[in-house]
């Protein structure tokens, strides 16, 4: 077994193109035992590819991956101790529930009766002991989702990759699966990759998540972190929503375009530097008094919370958080402010 | 459903106008009279004198060993080939040109293998019939197959080899079962195809080794007998069979 703060899967400067365009630019990676960890970004950013890379089914340029220490390159996609849960589901329509399942340790040639008990086993697991001699056809979606992860955590991988796992299910399951993959990944004490597109299912799931853009990491960091310390705009932006609003340096300031201070340059940055701070909405208060008079552009309704938008001449309208019973309307005046002395200055590049 | 109104009509009149002629045909085959269309009595004699007709019975024979090799052989290579141009090509070009003999005009396609096999001064015989049936019956079967492609998930084969399966492993216990329908389809309508193939068949086929159709159509130069309504009775269910048969496998006729 690897020691406590041994990586179980180490990229190393990983790197792969198409043509002339750069999919993976030089990503390293470490991921620990037993961690959820996300692969998150926009499409075209490269998650995918490196997902495939190490199922085996990517070749890459250059760079090293290793599991457990030891080269995965140069182990077949049918040798690795890694399992991918495909984004289609890929179950076989030939094949009833059980057989699917049972499909890969028929391939390790173990006895009927193993293969019998472990199949059982996980078909309890994911709740799907009812439906084991059905065909595929005749399941619902997140049917589909629970045999295709029965039949990769059957096979007991090192590490299980997870391609969009929830995008083919509608809303309501969704949220319900989140929860579910959560449970499992605690109950089968399997390492979990996730690769997704969408920030709120990262962000709910995760133990850390790395953020990718333009085939590069842009941060790796628990979910918290990310929220609260988002190291570039890009991040701030994606992550969540943000009041990412435009300034420079002046002396021991952030200033907006038309000289307010809207922030603190705590980082030493030189003068002149054009910086963006973030502000997330739920930091922003209306309060008669406050430092920025402006009027309200829109307003969104989200149950006990709206959403505010109230233009202030800052270069983007401010977004804000109130309370429903806060009744606005588009037109009304009023000012906003926010801790001036802990908004986030990020540079803009 | 909608209502079909007047139209009801029209569709009646359609389905009359293509089943008259072969319900005349079945009809006729039972019929007891010497004349093929002066209805005289109701009698199988005719269908009893065929089994005794040596011409029909080594038309037959040789009909058979034509259409069952073709589609052996051009199921197998069609369902490659449906599986290589989509999983392994990117030229539309190359995919219609794979296809096209399905839907080149059989006279075409006769005149053409007439003069290459005159050319190489292959002797004409059943295995000449055989090879120019496998020409237009495995883009047949690539059509058919393809179709069936287009709509599995093409993931599987690598899901397979995830689970721990080798390329040849996922090849039989995954690909060609998930095409089975479609390959089964395919096998079913190109066996038709051959049995009543007439066109192609008599531009190759060599004198002493005559086709059934070739024999019907010899049988009708002295004129339509009894018998030949009897044989093309048999012909037609049968063909009707299988093709009924390979449309609820698949849906064959929408593939083509």
């Amino acid at each position: 077994m690897s020691q406590v703060d041994q990586p179980l899967l180490q990229l190393r400067e990983v790197s792969k193109s198409y043509g002339s365009t750069l999919a993976v630019d030089g990503v390293s990676l470490e991921i620990h035992q037993n961690e959820f960890f996300a692969l998150l970004g926009p499409s075209g950013c490269g998650k995918t590819t490196l997902l495939r890379a190490i199922a085996g089914f990517e070749s890459i340029d250059s760079g090293t991956i290793l599991l457990d220490d030891e080269d995965l390159l140069s182990v077949p996609a049918n040798r690795r101790p890694v399992n991918l849960m495909f984004q289609s589901y890929a179950l076989f329509p030939h094949l009833s529930v059980y057989d699917n399942i049972a499909y890969g340790l028929k391939r390790e040639k173990l006895l009927k009766s193993e293969i019998d008990d472990r199949v059982g086993a996980v078909l309890e697991t994911v709740g799907m002991t009812a439906q084991a001699k059905r065909r595929p056809s005749a399941l619902s979606g997140g049917q589909k989702q629970r045999v295709a992860l029965a039949r990769a955590i059957v096979k007991r991988p090192r590490l299980l990759l997870l391609d969009e796992p929830l995008s083919a299910l509608d809303r309501k399951v969704r949220s319900e699966m989140q929860i579910e993959l959560k449970r499992l990944q605690h109950e089968v004490g399997i390492t979990f990759v996730v690769v997704t597109h969408d920030q709120e299912e990262a962000m709910s799931m995760a133990d850390r998540i790395a953020v990718m853009n333009h085939g590069k990491i842009a941060q790796v960091a628990s979910p918290q972190d990310l929220y609260l310390a988002p190291n570039s705009v890009f991040v701030a932006d994606f992550i969540g929503t943000s009041n990412l609003i435009p300034g420079h340096v002046r002396a021991d300031s952030i200033v907006s375009a038309d000289g307010r201070t809207i922030g603190r340059n705590r980082n030493g940055l030189p003068e002149g530097a054009s910086v963006v701070c973030s502000v997330r909405p739920e930091q922003v208060q209306v309060v008669d008094g406050g430092s920025f008079e402006g009027t309200v552009m829109s307003t969104h309704f989200y149950g006990g919370e709206s959403l505010i938008v109230v233009d202030c001449g800052l270069g983007i309208g401010i977004k804000t958080q109130v309370h429903s019973s806060h009744v606005m309307r588009p037109g009304d005046r009023c000012h906003v402010s926010w801790d001036i002395e802990s908004s986030l200055v990020l540079r803009n590049d | 459903m909608k209502q079909l109104g007047w139209l009801r009509f029209v569709l009646f009149g359609a389905i009359v106008f293509l089943y008259t002629p072969i319900a005349v045909l079945a009809v006729m085959s039972f019929n007891s009279s010497e004349l093929p269309f002066v209805w005289k009595g109701l009698s199988a004699e005719w269908y009893l004198s065929l089994a005794s007709n040596e011409l029909v019975l080594e038309g037959l024979k040789n009909t058979l060993l034509v259409a069952v090799t073709t589609t052996l052989v051009a199921t197998t290579l069609g369902t490659l080939l449906a599986i290589g141009i989509t999983r392994y090509n990117k030229s539309a070009w190359l995919e219609s040109l794979a296809l096209s003999p399905a839907i080149i005009p059989d006279l075409a396609l006769a005149i053409g293998l007439l003069a290459m096999f005159t050319t190489f001064a292959v002797q004409l015989n059943l295995f000449t019939v055989m090879l120019s049936h496998i020409v237009f019956s495995l883009a047949i079967v690539a059509a058919v197959v393809r179709g069936r492609l287009a709509e599995v998930d093409n993931s599987l084969e690598e899901a397979a080899l995830d689970l721990g399966d080798s390329g040849i492993g996922a090849f039989w216990r995954v690909t060609v079962p998930s095409l089975r329908p479609a390959i089964i389809s395919g096998a079913l309508l190109v066996f038709t195809l051959s049995l009543d193939e007439f066109v192609i068949a008599f531009f190759t086929d060599g004198p002493s080794t005559p086709t059934l159709p070739i024999v019907i159509y010899s049988m009708v130069r002295f004129g339509v007998t009894p018998e030949i309504n009897a044989l093309a009775t048999i012909i037609m269910a049968t063909s009707f069979i299988m093709i009924f048969v390979a449309q609820r496998k698949s849906k064959v006729l929408e593939s083509l």
